[in-house]
């Protein structure tokens, strides 16, 4: 029997498998031949930004103290955001796509805490 | 025939001996009249006003080559045919016609322009602005040849032309390789590696631009080098190759190499580097040299050599600068590509600035072949026109492209006609035979001196054009970009305060930041010069918006103030004149630009009319890898390729994209990224019935520091 994660859960897990997700596009970006930015500082801040929007969402996931859980949901915002504008400039759309993902993530992580379960078809 | 060398040489004589005889004009005497309006006092030259007297030239006729080869350099067997130009007391008069038609009907991209006539056109129409979104990448190649200055070797600047000829692909290299690839897969036929010397010896980078291609009239089967390639290097070599099998030609030089520096015979504080592919017109080849702008006072004068394709033998020498001033300043060489009308027997010299760059009190002399446009016989070298396009220049507005050669129709009239692209942004057209205006070309008031530079004279008038209208708006200083000076909190206001300008032309100063060049040596057009549609009479060019200050610093200030220089900017010290001078674009602290966007524009004009069609910013700016908005466009290095498929190929922006547009209205129509800028003009050729068009993406440091090594060819799906 399927089980949906409780919003505490679920949104962390959506920032942290966006970040991954960022992680990868990055190092591509940064690292393959022809993408308009490898090789450049520009490709290797979001390398490092998606980096730590991954360690951000997997403290959250572990349901950090009240006070840490804030200031870690409004850096992710920060972050996120800041990613997402980067990546624009960039021209890197895949990973605006999951900068954005992030940000719903952590838009995830402020609905109520719920524990649900959906049975599944039979 | 109308000589307007008589007129250009004329007015730089009377404005010069005007500003020797009488004192300075000052800034307040004569304010800056902003191109575009009604200039007082306005010296018109146009068709049918009849041109001044023939300025008295140096009575120095000069018929012997200087300092004849020793070594390398073959000694002529018999007297060159030609003589020094600048010291010839009449103009040469129009050789005899012959039936070459200025367009070829094939579609020719033989040369660094393209074609001879430098219109950059080719009638090939397979690829269409409606297919030309289905364009892929056929191949590319990587050369290996590419330095990012981090080790060893000083970083490559590579802006060569694919040469597309003898069913083949030649490219030259940064470390002055040359390779043959096949023209549909990109796969190497040979290479020749000349072993040069890998030194930033003249410029701040390892530099080419490409090889040159001579084929015999009736090239005799398995006879070597009955088809020629020639590559230059920075030390002055220029080696003649066999193009079928990269096989020195023996018969060429000294075993295949010319040594052109055994003709650096005056002022030779650096070797004559040959950067820019030769300019193969018939029996000729003919070159001029880069030098090492900004370093000195007196450096070797601009002389461009003719020699045999086969032999190398000296045919003819030109020099731009009088003899009896020749020692005491320099160059006024001619380092970017020429164009040739084979069927009027012309050859069209762009000609640079005379030395140093930023200060004339020791050439006060008239010197009417420097910054001009100047049209010489092919056969004798002998000048048949001349315009100068900067009077006593002190800015370095060296004319760096071959002008562009075009049949138009005017009023019902057919001209053959030029067109003359500037570093000021300026497009000088003129009768190509006669050196005429087409549309009248205006001597207008320019600003004088503030009295703080010792020994320097001013032209109190420059030639502005009327038509087309200059590219950039002049008449003050450009709008600061609020968003820079915000991110700079507020040193783009700070600087523009402390920067003198009165309009166009104004000089070189000591006080406060210098004065405000807009342009100055980066900004206009630059070295791929204008495209052209003869079907159309379209001109495409494309041109930068780039604002520069220049300061000039006495010599014991400039002596502990002087740091150090990169590309194009930075402290030069103009040794052995009063004054080092610096260079620098007008940024803040993040590398922004102060000025408002647009930073670069593509623009068609009707030269039916002088109009402008259409004009658009070009490609897009980009710093750490961050791109600007495209409508604030890129500063522009390379030049464009236009096509009987309504289409225009460019890749020349900071991007390193590269791009189709739409000849009809300018919209951008394709683009792939490349590794580096394309800062040259590509090639469209035709190879097994299939239209390629081919990029050379090697980059350049003025434009950011991203080098490459790739030739790319694009081409519609087989199927």
């Amino acid at each position: 029997m399927p089980t949906m994660q409780s919003p505490a859960r679920l949104g962390p897990m959506i920032v942290l498998l966006a970040a991954i997700v960022g992680i990868v596009v990055s190092a591509y970006n940064f690292l393959a031949p022809l993408t308009g930015i490898n090789g450049t500082p520009g490709a290797l801040l979001v390398i490092v930004s998606s980096i730590l929007l991954a360690v951000d969402g997997l403290i959250l996931w572990f349901g950090p103290p009240r006070a840490l859980f804030w200031i870690l949901w409004v850096l992710g915002i920060l972050g996120a955001l800041g990613t997402f504008t980067a990546a624009w400039f960039l021209h890197a759309w895949w990973l605006m796509a999951a900068s954005a993902v992030v940000l719903a993530g952590l838009l995830v992580t402020l609905l109520p805490a719920r524990t649900a379960s959906i049975k599944g078809h039979n | 025939m109308t000589t307007t060398l008589s007129r250009a040489g004329a007015l730089s004589a009377v404005a010069l001996l005007a500003a020797l005889a009488a004192q300075p004009v000052s800034a307040q005497d004569t304010p800056a009249t902003p191109p575009g309006q009604t200039a007082a006092p306005a010296v018109p030259a146009t068709p049918d006003s009849p041109a001044p007297a023939s300025e008295p030239a140096p009575a120095i006729p000069s018929t012997a080559p200087s300092a004849p080869a020793t070594t390398g350099a073959p000694a002529p067997t018999a007297e060159p045919t030609g003589s020094a130009a600048a010291d010839d007391a009449a103009n040469a008069p129009l050789p005899p016609e012959k039936p070459i038609p200025l367009v070829s009907d094939q579609p020719v991209w033989n040369t660094f322009q393209g074609q001879l006539n430098s219109q950059k056109y080719s009638p090939l129409n397979q690829i269409t602005a409606d297919n030309v979104g289905k364009l892929q990448k056929a191949w590319d190649f990587h050369t290996g040849d590419l330095s990012d200055g981090t080790g060893d070797l000083p970083a490559t600047v590579w802006s060569a032309t694919p040469v597309f000829a003898n069913d083949t692909l030649y490219i030259g290299t940064p470390f002055y390789r040359v390779i043959a690839l096949d023209p549909g897969t990109g796969e190497v036929k040979w290479t020749f590696d000349s072993k040069s010397t890998l030194e930033a010896m003249t410029q701040p980078a390892l530099k080419n631009r490409g090889v040159s291609y001579w084929e015999a009239e009736n090239p005799v089967e398995g006879e070597l080098c009955q088809k020629i390639i020639y590559l230059g290097t920075m030390d002055a070599q220029l080696f003649a190759m066999d193009a079928d099998s990269g096989e020195l030609c023996p018969k060429f030089g000294k075993g295949g190499v010319l040594n052109v520096n055994d003709w650096n015979s005056v002022n030779a504080k650096y070797p004559l580097s040959l950067l820019q592919p030769p300019t193969v017109v018939g029996n000729h080849v003919i070159m001029g040299w880069a030098g090492k702008d900004w370093a000195y006072e007196a450096a070797p004068p601009g002389t461009v050599f003719s020699v045999d394709p086969q032999t190398a033998e000296l045919q003819w020498e030109f020099q731009a600068i009088p003899a009896e001033v020749r020692e005491q300043t320099g160059t006024a060489n001619v380092w970017t590509g020429m164009s040739a009308d084979e069927g009027l027997g012309l050859l069209y010299m762009p000609v640079s600035s005379p030395s140093p760059n930023y200060w004339g009190g020791n050439r006060t002399a008239p010197i009417p072949l420097a910054t001009s446009t100047t049209a010489v016989d092919l056969e004798t070298g002998k000048v048949v026109w001349s315009r100068q396009w900067v009077h006593h220049d002190i800015w370095d507005y060296d004319i760096n492209s071959a002008p562009t050669l075009m049949d138009i129709t005017v009023d019902g009239e057919q001209i053959p006609a030029l067109m003359q692209a500037t570093k000021m942004g300026f497009l000088f057209v003129v009768n190509r035979k006669t050196g005429e205006d087409v549309w009248p070309i205006e001597e207008r008031s320019v600003p004088g001196g503030d009295g703080t530079i010792e020994g320097e004279v001013y032209a109190p008038t420059q030639p502005f054009p009327t038509k087309p209208a200059p590219l950039l708006d002049q008449a003050e200083k450009p709008k600061i970009w609020g968003i820079a000076d915000l991110v700079g909190m507020g040193s783009c206001s700070a600087l523009w305060d402390k920067l003198s300008y009165e309009g166009m032309y104004s000089p070189p100063t000591t006080k406060g930041e210098g004065v405000l060049a807009y342009p100055d040596s980066a900004g206009g057009v630059q070295w791929g010069g204008v495209g052209y549609d003869p079907a159309s009479q379209t001109a495409i060019v494309n041109f930068s918006h780039v604002t520069q200050y220049i300061k000039l610093f006495p010599r014991a200030e400039y002596d502990q103030v002087a740091g150090g220089s990169g590309n194009e900017n930075g402290f030069y010290p103009q040794e052995g004149a009063p004054y080092g001078m610096s260079l620098n674009n007008a940024v803040n602290w993040l590398g922004m630009p102060c000025w408002e966007p647009p930073f670069g524009e593509i623009a068609a004009i009707d030269m039916k009319t002088g109009d402008i069609k259409w004009r658009k910013p070009f490609g897009a700016s980009q710093q750490w890898g961050f791109y600007l908005p495209e409508s604030m466009g890129s500063v522009t290095i390379g030049g464009p390729a236009v096509t009987a498929g309504g289409l225009i190929f460019i890749g020349a922006s900071m991007d390193a994209k590269v791009r189709a547009y739409s000849l009809a209205d300018g919209s951008e129509l394709w683009s792939d990224i490349v590794e580096a800028p394309a800062v040259a003009n590509p090639a469209v050729y035709e190879y097994d019935g299939r239209q390629y068009v081919a990029f050379v993406a090697g980059g350049n440091s003025i434009l950011k520091d991203q080098v490459g090594d790739q030739v790319v060819a694009y081409a519609l799906p087989e199927n």
